[in-house]
C-alpha cells in the first residue's frame, strides 16, 4: 500500500486516476495474500477448517441479522477457535433473552465492606484479559460522610476491610435503559437487548471506542492487545454477546453474566459477596428481592441526573 | 291393714323424696367444688390454638396494615425454604455433654466448655438461658413464649427481636444468595460444585428461594460480623498512571460560603442568618 502510493515524482506517464487504480488493485491483492498467509502461518499445518473459520468470521453479519443456522455456525467457528488458540473446549450458546424479564440490580452500601470478592469473581467468570488488567467492576473507597467520586480511591490496600471512617461503592456496567453509549456507536455493534442488559457483537465492533467516551460510569473497556489467559483459568461456559473470549481491539463491558442469568443463575459477583450486600432480579416480577428492595429501601441511583436511567440502584438500611 | 300400707307408703315416698332431695345437693355441692378446682387450674392452649388465635387477634386489629410498603405480612411473602442448620453444627446434639437435669445459670468464663467461643451477643445483655436455650431442653431452642424451637429454624428465635431484618431476610433483602458457603473465597465455577443441598433459589434469582440462617452468617454468640482481608490490589491498566486521590478540602463547601458571607454581609443585610 505504501510503496503504490508514493510514486516517482519525475514519472509523468502516469496520470492520477490510473495511479489510484493500480495502486488499489495492487493493495486488494496484498491484504488477499496478506490475510491467507497469515491465517496459514498461525496454525503450522495449514488447516482448510482453520482457512474456512477465517473467512467465515470476515464475512460474518450483525448478531441480529443472522439466521439461527448461520448463528450456529458462528458458534461452532467461536468454538474451534477457543479450542485453537487457548487449548480448551468450551460450550458457547446464544440464549435468547427470557419472556416478561427485566434485569435490575441493587447493592447495599451499609453491607459493602470493600473486599473486592466480587471483582475476583467476575474476572474469574468472564474470561477477562489477565495482562491487560480489565475489571468490569471498580470498588472505590471514600471518607464516610462523603461521595466524592473523583477523590475516591480504586486502588485501596494494607490490612483488613472496613477501615475506619470509610465508606465503599462498587461502580459497574449500570445497563442503563438511555444508554449514551449505545446512541454513540457508528457501527450499532452494541444494543440494548430486551431483557434490559447492554450488550456488544465483539465480531462487529470496529474499536473506535466512541462508547468508552460517551460512558459516565467508566464502564466500558477496551482490549488494546491481545487477550492472554491460561487455559486452566478460562470458563467454558460461554455466550456469543458475554464471556467468550473476545480479540484484540474491541470494547468490553459487565452483561450481568448473562451466560448465566438466561439460564435463571444469579451473577458472579452477587455469588461471591461474603457480606450479601449485593440484589439481583427480575424487575417485572412483584415478588422478586430487587423488587422488594426498590419498594421498601431509600435507593439511590449514581448521577441520575444524568437521565441515562440506569437499572442498577444503591440503597442503606 | 290398708291404713297401715298407706302410711308406710307416704312414709317411703317421703323418705325417697329427702334422700333425692339430699343427693341433689349433694352433686350440686360437688359440681361447685369441682368447677372452683377448674378455677383454680390455668386453661392451657396448644402451641397451634395458640397461634391461630393470635393470627386472628391480629387480623381484627391490623386489616390492613402488613410489613410490606405493599401491605404483606410475614406470612405472605413469596415461597421459601430454609437451608437446615443441624448438620452444619459439629457438637449437637447438646445432649451429648449436657444433662437436662442440671442447670448452671451463672455468668462466667466457659473456657473449658466452650473454648472457642466468644460471648458478647447484645453487648453483655444476654446470658444462655435468657432467651435463647433452655437448660431442661438443651436438643432445642426456646422462644421468648417458653415455646420450643427447632435448630433449623433459629431464624425464628432471632426475629423476635431483629424483626426488622427478619423481615428484609424474609423477603429478600437481607442476606446472602451464595452458593459457596464452605468456602468464601472460591467461585463455583459450575451449578453443581454449589456445596448445598438443594439449589433453588441460592444460586438463582427465579424460583423458590432457599435461604441461609442467620446463624449460618452470623455468630449467634457474637453476631457482628469479622473484619474482611481484601482481595488482592487491581493493577493499575496499562497505559494508565496510578495518582494519589486528591485530598478534601479543610471545610465542606456549606461552611466556605457561610464563612465567606459572614466575612461580606451583604449591604441589605439579606444573610442576617449566616452573620449571626
Amino acid at each position: 500500500m505504501n510503496r503504490s502510493t508514493q510514486p516517482a515524482p519525475e514519472d509523468k506517464g502516469l496520470s492520477r486516476r490510473s495511479l489510484v487504480k493500480r495502486g488499489g488493485w495492487f493493495a486488494a491483492v496484498a491484504a488477499f495474500l496478506g490475510v491467507g498467509t497469515a491465517a496459514a502461518q498461525k496454525a503450522a499445518p495449514a488447516d482448510d477448517q482453520q482457512i474456512a473459520d477465517t473467512f467465515g468470521t470476515f464475512f460474518q453479519k450483525h448478531y441480529k441479522a443472522m439466521t439461527p443456522e448461520e448463528l450456529q455456525a458462528a458458534l461452532g467457528r467461536i468454538e474451534r477457535r477457543v479450542r485453537r488458540e487457548h487449548g480448551v473446549s468450551a460450550k458457547v450458546g446464544a440464549e435468547p433473552p427470557l419472556p416478561g424479564v427485566v434485569f435490575g440490580y441493587a447493592i447495599n452500601l451499609s453491607k459493602c465492606k470493600g473486599t473486592r470478592r466480587c471483582v475476583e469473581a467476575c474476572v474469574a467468570e468472564n474470561n477477562q484479559s489477565r495482562n491487560s488488567q480489565i475489571q468490569y467492576i471498580r470498588v472505590l473507597e471514600m471518607e464516610r460522610g462523603t461521595m466524592a467520586l473523583a477523590r475516591s480511591e480504586p486502588y485501596f490496600d494494607g490490612g483488613t476491610v472496613p477501615k475506619k471512617d470509610k465508606v465503599y461503592l462498587p461502580i459497574q456496567c449500570m445497563q442503563c435503559d438511555d444508554s449514551p453509549c449505545t446512541r454513540a456507536c457508528p457501527v450499532q455493534a452494541t444494543w440494548t437487548e430486551p431483557d434490559g442488559i447492554t450488550v456488544i457483537d465483539y465480531d462487529w465492533c470496529i474499536g473506535c471506542r466512541y462508547c468508552m467516551t460517551t460512558c459516565p460510569y467508566w464502564a466500558r473497556h477496551f482490549n488494546w492487545n491481545q487477550p492472554q489467559i491460561k487455559p486452566e483459568e478460562i470458563n467454558t461456559d460461554m455466550h456469543y454477546l458475554g464471556n467468550r473470549p473476545r480479540q484484540k481491539g474491541v470494547m468490553e463491558k459487565c452483561t450481568f453474566c448473562i451466560q448465566r442469568t438466561r439460564k435463571g443463575r444469579q451473577p458472579a459477583c452477587l455469588e461471591a459477596c461474603p457480606t450479601g450486600a449485593r440484589v439481583f432480579g427480575n424487575l417485572l416480577d412483584a415478588d422478586s428481592d430487587i423488587r422488594y428492595v426498590l419498594e421498601n429501601k431509600r435507593v439511590f441511583r449514581l448521577k441520575e441526573e444524568l437521565g441515562t436511567e440506569p437499572k442498577f440502584w444503591y440503597y442503606t438500611d | 291393714m290398708d291404713a297401715t300400707l298407706a302410711r308406710s307408703s307416704a312414709a317411703v315416698r317421703r323418705a325417697a323424696i329427702f334422700l333425692t332431695a339430699a343427693l341433689l345437693t349433694a352433686a350440686a355441692a360437688l359440681a361447685t367444688a369441682s368447677g372452683s378446682r377448674a378455677a383454680d387450674k390455668a386453661p392451657s392452649q396448644t402451641p397451634q390454638q395458640a397461634s391461630k388465635t393470635m393470627q386472628e387477634l391480629m387480623k381484627s386489629r391490623f386489616a390492613n396494615v402488613g410489613v410490606t410498603a405493599r401491605g404483606q405480612s410475614l406470612n405472605q411473602a413469596p415461597p421459601y425454604k430454609v437451608l437446615p442448620r443441624k448438620p452444619a453444627l459439629t457438637k449437637f446434639p447438646c445432649t451429648g455433654c449436657h444433662d437436662n437435669s442440671f442447670v448452671d445459670r451463672r455468668v462466667r468464663k466457659l473456657a473449658e466448655e466452650h473454648p472457642t467461643l466468644q460471648f458478647d451477643h447484645g453487648n453483655g445483655r444476654l446470658w444462655c438461658y435468657d432467651a435463647c436455650h433452655n437448660g431442661r431442653d438443651m436438643d432445642r431452642l426456646v422462644s421468648l413464649r417458653g415455646r420450643p424451637v427447632d435448630y433449623d429454624e433459629s431464624y425464628k428465635v432471632c426475629g423476635q427481636c431483629h424483626f426488622e431484618r427478619q423481615k428484609d431476610w424474609t423477603f429478600g433483602g437481607h442476606g446472602r444468595r451464595a452458593g459457596a458457603f464452605a468456602e468464601p473465597r472460591k467461585v463455583p465455577e459450575k451449578h453443581e460444585e454449589l456445596k448445598v443441598a438443594e439449589r433453588e433459589r441460592i444460586g438463582h434469582w427465579k424460583g423458590e428461594r432457599l435461604l441461609l440462617n442467620c446463624t449460618a452468617c452470623h455468630d449467634p454468640h457474637s453476631p457482628a460480623i469479622r473484619p474482611f482481608t481484601p482481595s488482592p490490589v487491581p493493577e493499575v491498566r496499562a497505559g494508565l498512571v496510578r495518582t494519589e486521590a486528591a485530598p478534601l478540602p479543610e471545610s465542606q463547601e456549606w461552611q466556605r460560603s457561610l464563612s465567606k458571607t459572614a466575612a461580606e454581609p451583604s449591604p441589605r443585610g439579606a444573610n442576617k442568618g449566616a452573620s449571626r
